[in-house]
């Protein structure tokens, strides 16, 4: 009976004979190249989307993108960038945004996600800190130097 | 057939049978809905996979659906699963797919990320036979899209 498969070799030397029809990379359909896209990071994605145009369209699904964003970039899109999810944007378009830094409360802090990973990275700057119960001229002064921004 | 064991007859593209226990064919999404609809005759038809792949897909199956196996039994297995020449695994996505298999449609999708990881674009169009399909103007509007991701 044909299910039963004691037979099969798993090694690579038996594949070339194998088939019938000898399917290609790029014979899967768009869904399961972006399905393979989402092991993936950011970058690789991108640079991938380069291949032919099968990738680049199977490159920007949500479903890739979705997961690899902070769970709370909708906050940090109507907070910073003034955006809604509603806006139409796709969630690669979303992830590109956010991981370039925006600045925010005058300028004192910055926002941005990590291009690898999504984790969210925050900067502030020495001047977006407080010092508790003593931050006052009288004891602190901001001196700058020549590595100051 | 009176046993609480129910068998299909599942017929591939090259008119091979196979017979297989229905508690491991409804793995397959696409399967399960023809059962639960009612639409199993004597032979249900796989027009998008040939025998050979079948043959794989139901050495996969059969071991995932073994009683009490550990994990790393399992792992094992899969890792040794996906040891084949490029163009099964591409048959295997196809039959996964058709066959609505999404949890090794998975598997396998991540070994074919493993397998072109780390590569050029040029590279992999050369070892996997690719064509470049995009207009000069195009690979310019490809590269302007993703410069964010490369800066």
């Amino acid at each position: 009976m044909g299910a039963n498969v004691s037979s099969i070799d798993t090694n690579c030397d038996d594949g070339l004979n194998y088939l019938p029809f000898k399917p290609k990379l790029d014979d899967i359909p768009e869904a399961c190249v972006a399905l393979l896209l989402s092991y993936l990071d950011p970058p690789e994605i991108c640079k991938l989307s380069r291949i032919n145009r099968l990738f680049r369209a199977a490159s920007s699904a949500d479903f890739i993108w979705e997961p690899k964003l902070p769970s709370n970039y909708n906050y940090i899109l109507q907070k910073l960038l003034a955006l809604n999810v509603d806006d139409a944007l796709c969630k690669k378009d979303i992830f590109a945004k956010l991981s370039s830094p925006r600045s925010f409360d005058g300028d004192t802090k910055q926002v941005w996600i990590d291009k690898k990973n999504g984790g969210v990275c925050l900067a502030i700057s020495s001047k977006g800190m407080s010092i508790t119960g003593i931050d006052d001229r009288r004891y602190w002064n901001h001196i700058p130097t020549d590595e100051s921004r | 057939m009176s046993s609480s064991t129910k068998f299909l007859t599942l017929k591939t593209n090259d008119k091979e049978e196979f017979v297989l226990d229905e508690a491991i064919a409804i793995r397959s999404q696409t399967i399960k809905n023809m059962v639960e609809d009612d639409c199993v005759s004597n032979v249900i038809p796989l027009p998008n996979v040939d025998s050979k792949t079948m043959i794989k897909v139901i050495e996969y199956w059969k071991k995932h659906s073994e009683e009490g196996i550990s994990k790393d039994k399992l792992m094992d297995f899969d890792k040794a699963f996906v040891k084949v020449d490029q163009s099964i695994l591409y048959a295997l996505i196809l039959a996964a797919n058709f066959l609505n298999d999404a949890e090794m449609l998975d598997m396998i999708c991540q070994e074919v990320a493993n397998r072109i990881k780390g590569k050029t674009p040029e590279e992999i169009r050369k070892e996997f036979n690719i064509e470049n399909d995009f207009t000069p103007e195009e690979e310019e509007e490809i590269r302007n899209e993703n410069v964010w991701a490369f800066e």
